[in-house]
């Protein structure tokens, strides 16, 4: 019961200083601004042409994430690195409240802080195909699209970019991360450069979008269900495990100080 | 409650030895630590409080020993601490922070955390000011938070570490006053390297420089150690030379007061004076310096 209150006051206070930083809502603002001018008003009215509605759906969801988690990567980069800069971790440290506790509570609720402005951009979309389509189904297909396309991924980024700044200098993670994206995400493996592009590791739900909704319009084509759920539990199970391990780094780290 | 230290070393990755084999017992009540910047005063604080491990050594507070890391938990769930440095997350209020300390402290109860919060913002008079975001906060009034969110859990072990630093004089006083409360009804080990704080505050105090326990015992027998080494010297502008130290330097106009710490009468016009704990220590000091070349 401790623990649990420990976790739920963690997360709230977390997701509260995260959902309240003005850079969050500009950023994802601009990503939309950016997404839109380059479609045009027509943006999200293209995908809703000739398609059935659950690649649509998909396709929606997909596209969103070849671009938002860079964002959600770089803006939580600095969640636990600013824990050390403000000092607080010398404070926390003298407290009872476990390291493993606090953790967990930090990662819940600063990704759910950093998810709702992806989740109302992703909306806007799906208002607009429900506004072509009349099909109420789009709202369901919607929720599963972005529970299996888009959250493992931002899970997946999220856990790296809390955990790898404890080791690198947060600008450094920021600028490593974003060329990361680009070469393990959006790289085709056809160039002839080693890739994780197309592989099961990479987190911009390429298999879930194929394999559960049958969007073939992308790198990854014809993937069954099955593939999909390995691509799910391995990008979850990464990202346990990246936490299990900053957790097991920051006590190792706390006993020999 | 009581805290018991046994041969306590502290090594630091590069080899740094910030505490050599410290022995020191700490009573209930006000307890200061004084000491020179570096002298091992802050590392001491932070074993104590359970942010890093003793290289050697054993420290019980209470029942509990501080060795283990149930120990550690037990000692963190009766504990209040002031860091020199305090944290704190800028983009919180002032009601917020206090409420997440809560939470970390183990205070589930959401309605008792909560009046507890008000209580101390009353206390520290910041009711007015609770919802502000902490970067507006001036040094002053984040020492203010920072002492209430040591208070938050009722602790029996309050430890401070240079609380007044950077407050104007009336809040030094009333942070001191705030402290002497608190001592009455659990132990305060409150570090500073500002004698007056002591002077004012604690009964029993230990002094360390570099690293070790150099005196331990009350202030007044500190004080009694330099009975017959202060002096006056009134002088019409020259400094005056010798085997002394000046503790303070008064300007009277024509002439110039120097209040000295020395062995022997240090001049033929030299007045005896009643020494304070600032003497005691500055006398301490001194002869901490002269024994180093024996020792070496």
């Amino acid at each position: 019961m401790y623990w649990l209150a420990t976790f739920y006051g963690v997360f709230n206070y977390e997701f509260r200083m995260q959902f309240r930083r003005l850079v969050l809502w500009i950023t994802f603002l601009c990503i939309a601004a950016l997404l839109l001018l380059r479609g045009g008003s027509r943006f999200f009215l293209v995908f809703a042409l000739n398609q059935p509605l659950l690649p649509l759906v998909a396709e929606w969801a997909r596209s969103l994430n070849f671009l938002v988690p860079i964002a959600a990567g770089v803006l939580l980069a600095d969640r636990l690195a600013r824990d050390r800069k403000t000092r607080v971790d010398e404070l926390f440290t003298s407290m009872p409240g476990p390291l493993s506790i606090r953790l967990a509570g930090k990662y819940a609720g600063c990704t759910l802080a950093t998810i709702i402005p992806i989740f109302l951009f992703f909306s806007m979309g799906v208002g607009s195909i429900l506004y072509q389509t009349h099909n109420l189904l789009a709202i369901p297909y919607a929720l599963e699209a972005f529970a299996t396309i888009s959250l493992p991924g931002i899970l997946f980024v999220s856990a790296f970019s809390i955990a790898c700044p404890f080791l690198l200098w947060v600008p450094l993670y920021q600028f490593l991360f974003v060329g990361y994206w680009f070469w393990g995400n959006i790289l085709s493996p056809q160039i002839g450069i080693p890739t994780l592009s197309g592989t099961l590791l990479t987190p911009v739900g390429g298999y879930a979008a194929s394999g559960f909704f049958g969007d073939n319009e992308q790198l990854i084509q014809n993937a069954t269900a099955m593939q999909a759920v390995e691509s799910l539990s391995l990008l979850l199970g990464i990202s346990l495990l990246v936490m299990v391990a900053l957790w097991w780094l920051m006590r190792w780290e706390q006993a020999r100080q | 409650m009581n805290i018991e230290i046994s041969d306590l070393s502290k090594i630091y990755r590069g080899g740094v030895q910030a505490l050599h084999a410290i022995d020191m017992t700490i009573p209930g009540g006000m307890f200061g630590l004084l000491g020179p910047n570096g002298a091992g005063k802050t590392t001491l604080m932070r074993i104590l409080a359970g942010i890093l491990r003793p290289s050697s050594g054993s420290v019980q507070i209470g029942e509990y020993n501080i060795n283990t890391e149930r120990g550690r938990i037990s000692v963190k769930r009766m504990l209040g601490y002031l860091p020199q440095d305090l944290g704190m997350y800028p983009d919180l209020s002032a009601r917020e922070f206090l409420d997440y300390v809560g939470i970390l402290k183990g205070m589930d109860n959401r309605r008792i955390r909560h009046q507890r919060v008000e209580e101390l913002l009353e206390i520290v008079s910041l009711t007015n000011v609770a919802n502000r975001k902490l970067k507006t906060y001036s040094g002053g009034m984040k020492r203010r938070i920072g002492i209430a969110q040591a208070l938050l859990n009722d602790p029996k072990l309050l430890i401070v570490d240079e609380p007044t630093a950077g407050l104007d004089p009336e809040e030094r006083i009333r942070f001191r006053n705030l402290l002497s409360d608190l001592g009455g009804e659990r132990t305060v080990l409150l570090s500073t390297h500002i004698v007056e704080d002591i002077a004012q505050t604690c009964r029993n105090l230990a002094i360390m420089k570099s690293g070790k326990v150099v005196f331990q015992g009350t202030t007044a027998e500190l004080v009694g150690q330099t009975r017959g080494k202060v002096w006056i010297i009134t002088s019409q502008g020259t400094k005056p030379e010798g085997n002394f130290t000046v503790v303070s330097t008064l300007n009277m106009g024509s002439t110039i007061q120097y209040r000295v710490v020395g062995d022997l009468p240090p001049h033929a016009g030299a007045v005896a004076a009643e020494p304070s704990l600032e003497d005691g220590y500055v006398w301490l000091m001194r002869e901490q310096r002269a024994s180093i070349p024996l020792i070496s």
